[in-house]
């Protein structure tokens, strides 16, 4: 089986979600999970998203329907909340 | 040789080699790794080389065509719009650029003790704005610590936008506990009073427009490749080439406004040590407060509104760039410009009208923003090592802050220039009709809201 990719969208892919795919992915290390974790921007996301197992916003409320489930990266920025939300990225890995 | 000598050296060796030494250093101070902090610091090098090359890349391709655009129209737009990214690029380059850490830090800090902001900023990213204008200013006025006055100002204004908008941003985002520290939300401060001026007209906020179809369906139109696509083609296209170079010159500018990003990400991950040690310095040092975690832009980039005006604008900033007198921008980099109608979005609470017709004031305004600083803005492009064929005869940026030309006028007082008080005293005054509107805007979103407390 191929390692699920986890995007990671933001204005351009440069900085916010830089820093979210970061934290990603040491904490995905850290449970043991294989992902890939990969940035874009979101003008791009509609085009890319179905390539991805879910994907991780900071803007998680839009009301876009990308066809993948979207988790919240805020707690990733802030620190609140974000073992609740690997708790989620997990389990929509392991479904 | 003085030691003074050699520091000159270091700085004429030029920022792709210069700025990874200085990271190498702090790196180590910072306690990584030799090999972390040496691969950290080359990834900066990296960075400037990378960028430099797709800039001259793009010039290379629009250069001509915006030439012969200006031979053919006669409007005389000479200064190319290269985008946000060779701003960041050339404001990383300047040689005190790193120092805008520590100051944004210090000042978030005092501000926090004190209880004059409610923000703690951990968006590390957006502390090149303030270098970017203190480079600016430093080019146009040579005084370094004028540029540091204004960086500090900037730094100010941001955290107090922030506190002033942190309700509305919760109910744009459903978020609670964050703030958006970012200067495009300092707009709003001239925008507000014309906002007001919108409610006597009739039936304005009668018209309902849902932004979410626009984008749905328009929304490849701001992909970048597609842009630089459409862009890049009109140019070559109006400049009366043949097909054959329009295709040519459409594809090429299509393929730098898509590698662009991907290149500016290099900054970000050379960057990265030093932007993480701070964040966690400012997270350690206010645990277990509230206060609101400042975050850049992004978080606000699932509204509908500011994507679905932006591709709106994008002809109309056109035609303002050809028809408003004395305007040299010929926008391309930045066309599809969210810096227009993310402060009105925030303001309005994503009401698509508004965010459209006061988007067009505000791009209006920015067209001549950035024709004022092209001169100093394309010095420090050359300064910073980026070749610009003759071709072009001027660059700069359409996402440039309407703050800037206050803060130009601000440091012109230093150099005898009194006539700057003007624009300084018209600026606090805006800026505090921004502060008491939203205000009330706040104490009416505060009823309808929970109470937005943060970590």
């Amino acid at each position: 089986m191929s390692v699920p990719l986890i995007l990671v969208p933001c204005g351009s892919g440069v900085a916010t979600s830089m820093t979210v795919a970061e934290k990603l992915r040491s904490m995905c290390e850290r449970r043991g999970l294989q992902v890939r974790v990969e940035t874009t921007d979101f003008k791009g996301l509609q085009g890319v998203a179905k390539s991805a197992r879910l994907i991780v916003s900071i803007a998680a409320y839009e009301k876009l329907d990308y066809g993948v489930p979207v988790v919240s990266g805020i707690p990733f920025l802030t620190g609140v909340g974000i073992d609740q939300a690997m708790d989620q990225i997990e389990a929509i890995l392991k479904r | 040789m003085t030691a003074l000598d050699v520091i000159k050296y270091i700085i004429d060796l030029g920022p792709a080699v210069f700025l990874p030494l200085v990271m190498f250093i702090i790196g180590l101070g910072l306690g990584l790794r030799p090999a972390k902090a040496f691969s950290a610091a080359l990834t900066l090098g990296v960075a400037f080389s990378g960028i430099g090359l797709v800039i001259g890349f793009m010039f290379g391709a629009v250069g001509p065509a915006g030439q012969a655009f200006i031979e053919r129209t006669g409007v005389s737009l000479t200064a190319l719009d290269t985008g946000w990214t060779p701003a960041a690029a050339i404001s990383w380059a300047w040689p005190y650029a790193v120092l805008m850490f520590p100051l944004q830090i210090a000042i978030n800090l005092i501000m926090l003790a004190f209880g004059w902001t409610q923000t703690l900023n951990v968006d590390m990213w957006n502390v090149w704005h303030k270098a970017f204008y203190g480079a600016l200013l430093l080019i146009m006025t040579g005084n370094l610590w004028v540029s540091f006055v204004v960086a500090a100002i900037l730094v100010v204004m941001e955290l107090k936008s922030a506190d002033y908008t942190q309700r509305q941003v919760h109910k744009l985002t459903g978020i609670p506990g964050i703030s958006v520290p970012h200067i495009m939300l300092l707009d709003i401060a001239y925008l507000a009073p014309i906002n007001r001026l919108l409610d006597y007209i009739p039936g304005l906020d009668k018209v309902n427009v849902t932004p979410e179809n626009l984008r749905a369906r328009l929304g490849f139109l701001g992909e970048n490749h597609v842009l630089g696509f459409i862009i890049g083609g009109l140019i070559a296209l109006i400049g009366g080439k043949d097909v054959k170079t329009i295709l040519a010159t459409a594809i090429t500018a299509g393929t730098a406004l898509l590698l662009l990003p991907m290149v500016a990400k290099l900054f970000m991950q050379a960057l990265a040590p030093v932007s993480e040690a701070a964040t966690d310095f400012m997270k350690s040092r206010f645990k277990g407060k509230t206060f609101y975690i400042g975050l850049d832009w992004p978080v606000l980039a699932g509204n509908p509104t500011l994507w679905s005006a932006a591709i709106v604008l994008i002809p109309v900033i056109f035609g303002l760039a050809l028809i408003l007198p004395g305007n040299a921008l010929l926008p391309f980099g930045s066309i599809l410009l969210i810096e227009a109608t993310i402060p009105v979005a925030v303001m309005v609470g994503g009401d698509l009208v508004r965010t459209i017709i006061l988007g067009a004031v505000n791009a209006a305004t920015k067209l001549y923003v950035a024709t004022f600083f092209a001169s100093a803005f394309t010095t420090l492009a050359r300064d910073a090592g980026t070749a610009i064929p003759p071709e072009v005869q001027a660059t700069s940026w359409l996402g440039l802050s309407s703050w800037g030309y206050v803060y130009h006028q601000f440091a012109a007082i230093f150099s005898g220039n009194f006539m700057g008080i003007i624009a300084v005293a018209v600026g606090v005054v805006l800026y505090w009709y921004y502060r008491g509107a939203m205000k009330k805007k706040e104490a009416e979103l505060g009823q309808e809201l929970a109470p937005a407390t943060g970590d």
